[in-house]
Formats: C-alpha cells, structure tokens, sequence
C-alpha cells in the first residue's frame, strides 16, 4: 500500500463506512464492503486472514440481527411461510441490507483503530484542528480495541492461575467476568489519565510557537484516494 | 521436567532470536538464567509456557506437549510474569486474592480494600508475590522477581527462593540484582545470541 497521508486512512474509513447508510443498492454495498475488505488486508500489512477473522468473529451478531429482520419484517411478497412465520421479499432485502452495513462498519472501525495517536495527530494537525480533539479521538477509537485486549490479557492470566473461564460454574464465571469488567475499563481509564499526563509532560497544549516532529504532506496518491472516493460516492449515490 | 528441543523463534519481522535451541531442566534443578537486556530471557519463559509459539522445534513439560497456553499447566508450573500488571487481576488485593481462592479455594480471606492504584509499583509487585508460598508443589518460572522490590522485600524474597530450593520441583529464575554465590543455584546459564553457555 503506497504511504498515505493519516488524514487519507480516516477519510477512506469515514467515506465507506457512511455510503453504506446513504445507499440502498444491495451490489453497491458488496462493492463497498469488498474495497473495505481489501483495505483492511493492506492498512498496516494486517493480511487477510485477519480480516476475514474480524468478520467471522462479528457473524453471530450481524446474523442474529439479519435474523431478526427476517422473521419481523413484513414487506412485498411472502417467498416462505409456516405457521406464524414467514419470509418476505422485504426481509430479505433489508437482513442482507443490514448484515452489509455492519460488516463494513466493523471492517472500517477495525481498520481505524490500528491508526496510532500521531497518526491521529498529523491528521489533524493538517486540518489545524486542536491536538486535544486528536487525543479524544484516537482514544475514542481505541477504547473497544483496548478493552479487548486487556480481557485477553486477563484471561491469559486466568490461565496462568489454572483458571480455564469457560469450565467454571456459572456463578463463579459471572463474579470473574465481573471483577474483569470493571478492572479493564478501570485499566483504559488509568492509562488515559497516564497518557495525557505524558502528554503535557511533553509540552503538549503549551502555547507560543510549536515544531512538530509528525508531520507529513499530502502526495499523489492521498490525491488518487480522494479522486477514487468521490468517483465511489459518485457511483453510489447516482 | 521441562524439555526444549531444536526450538526456532524470531518475532514478526525481526532477526531470529532462538535457532536449534535446545534446553533440558530435570526436576529439583534451581537455574538462574543470566544475560543482557533484549537476548531473549522473557521470550523464552512465555516459549515454556505456550504464550508465544516457536516457528519450529518442541516443548514439553513433564511429558506433555505444549502448543499454546492451557489452564491444565498450572498442575506443575507456575509462571510469574515480568509485567506485574500481567499478574495482578481485578482493582484491589482483595479481588485478586479472591480469583486465587476460586483455583485454590484452601487459602485464608484476605481483606485489602486498598485499590491497585494507591499503591507503588513495589508494594504492588509485593502484593503479586504473596501467593508464591503457597506455591511450593509447583516448578517456579520467574522473570524478574527481585525487580523494583526494596532491600527489606529483595532479603524476604531471597529467604523463600532458598525455602523453595529445598523443595523438589525445582525453579528457572531469571533476575539481574542476584549475585549466584547468594542462592546455592544447581546451574547458573547465562543466554547470548540465542546460546546457552555455564556463567
């Protein structure tokens, strides 16, 4: 993948992930869902079987939901029905709608959250947006990747103590998921706390005149990105 | 008791750390592992315990395969993290001596309400090591245990380990702080370039 501009990853992940609440066109959102996809196998050499993994692991949430589309939507024709239940044209459309819609969601926000703070920095540095909205928001991005990986780190230590969390009693698993909970989203908060300290450690908000160590300018192919992006709302939108 | 052979690992895109390793600990060994910042002490501890996986070559302990990490280890081998954050769990002491006590139900209550983040790093890795006498059944792959303790927890430390030599499993100890004369270590090995030499 050609060095882009931070400011070119956040905007290719912005674009897709809203043209497919903006189109209804079922081919269209394959498209988008296939070039969300083939950037999330390029964006930080991620690969794809780690993408197609981030989409397996995401199918029993976008399937329950297409489910629950399927079996409540009523619109158009009935193509299968027994008893109470029934399948129509509508739901069909709307349940392939959704699944689309959130898998690329999820391909983009995975994609975004690999975007380090400096990324996140230089993106909005360019824009002469304030640093603290850079802080907010590569925070914000990172807060369910960063639950996730302190879980995972958790349950390796469970492992450590002889602890396998899925053959516990049902009463225990509650009291250890719950004491795990708590301890992570009190660890995200702890190391934002510690990162802006070393933030302003490092003179981050002072005033006067800054020197930036980040900083990067927009080259030919962050033009081409933007070029082919607004070729793609074009064609979506169209 | 623990068996490396012709092991081979190398971090994603990064020189090769371990080539045709080999390292054999019968039980009862007391070894202190040696060597500079970065030669690969850590990794090696997390290749026993099937945290990371080599590309090549074959662990076991006692008998056992190891491909990946699995609760069933902790039957004979305790590992205690260099990251004293990795070997604490929930926001207090007494939360973490409480997920202890699910594994080991025998242990006395314990009743620290104090949180994990009123306390120093030392008392925290104090903390993290209390559970270590209850311990003594169990081969001891320690990283680092002596760091950022004070003299007084380092000399309290050092009177357990020389309990623990005692015991028959035996431990792999890595810490920079101990001189080998201070404990009576079976072999004292020191690692360079992925290479095991006697120190």
């Amino acid at each position: 993948m050609p060095k882009l501009h931070p400011l070119s990853h956040i905007l290719i992940c912005l674009v897709l992930s809203s043209l497919v609440f903006a189109c209804g066109k079922l081919y269209i959102l394959c498209l988008i869902l296939g070039i969300s996809l083939l950037y999330s196998t390029l964006r930080k050499a991620y690969g794809i079987r780690k993408s197609l993994l981030t989409l397996w692991k995401s199918l029993p949430f976008v399937l329950s939901v297409a489910v629950l589309q399927l079996i409540f939507r009523r619109e158009g024709d009935i193509l299968w029905s027994y008893s109470i239940l029934g399948i129509t044209e509508g739901a069909l459309y709307w349940a392939g709608l959704i699944s689309l819609r959130f898998l690329t969601v999820i391909l983009c926000a995975k994609a975004l959250s690999r975007s380090s703070f400096p990324e996140f920095q230089a993106a909005f540095a360019f824009l002469r947006l304030p640093e603290e909205f850079a802080f907010m928001l590569s925070y914000g991005v990172q807060l369910i990747p960063a639950f996730g990986t302190m879980l995972k780190g958790f349950m390796r230590s469970l492992r450590l103590r002889g602890i396998e969390p899925t053959k516990l009693p049902w009463s225990k698993r509650l009291q250890v998921y719950r004491t795990l909970a708590v301890s992570a989203l009190a660890g995200i908060v702890t190391n934002s706390q510690s990162s802006a300290i070393a933030l302003e450690l490092r003179g981050f908000r002072s005033s006067g005149k800054r020197s930036y160590l980040y900083k990067k300018s927009v080259g030919l192919a962050d033009a081409c990105i933007f070029a082919g992006l607004i070729l793609l709302i074009y064609f979506s939108l169209a | 008791m623990i068996k490396l052979d012709k092991l081979q690992f190398a971090y994603p895109g990064r020189e090769a750390l371990f080539c045709n390793f080999s390292l054999h600990i019968a039980r009862g060994e007391n070894i202190l592992l040696m060597g500079e910042n970065g030669c690969g002490k850590s990794t090696l501890l997390k290749l026993i315990m099937g945290i990371l996986i080599p590309q090549a070559g074959s662990i076991d302990i006692n008998g056992k395969a190891i491909s990946r990490l699995q609760a069933e280890m902790f039957t004979d081998v305790y590992y205690h993290s260099q990251s004293t954050a990795e070997n604490l769990l929930g926001i207090s002491p007494e939360q973490d001596w409480d997920i202890w006590r699910i594994c080991m139900p025998d242990l006395p209550p314990l009743q620290e309400n104090t949180l994990f983040t009123e306390l120093s790093t030392g008392q925290q890795k104090q903390h993290s090591q209390r559970i270590l006498p209850y311990l003594m059944d169990k081969f001891w792959l320690l990283d680092e245990p002596l760091a950022s303790l004070d003299s007084d927890a380092q000399a309290d430390l050092c009177k357990l380990l020389e309990r623990k030599m005692l015991s028959n499993p035996g431990m792999l100890l890595i810490a920079h702080e101990l001189k080998h004369e201070m404990l009576p270590f079976t072999r004292v090995l020191t690692l360079k370039a992925g290479v095991l030499s006697y120190a």
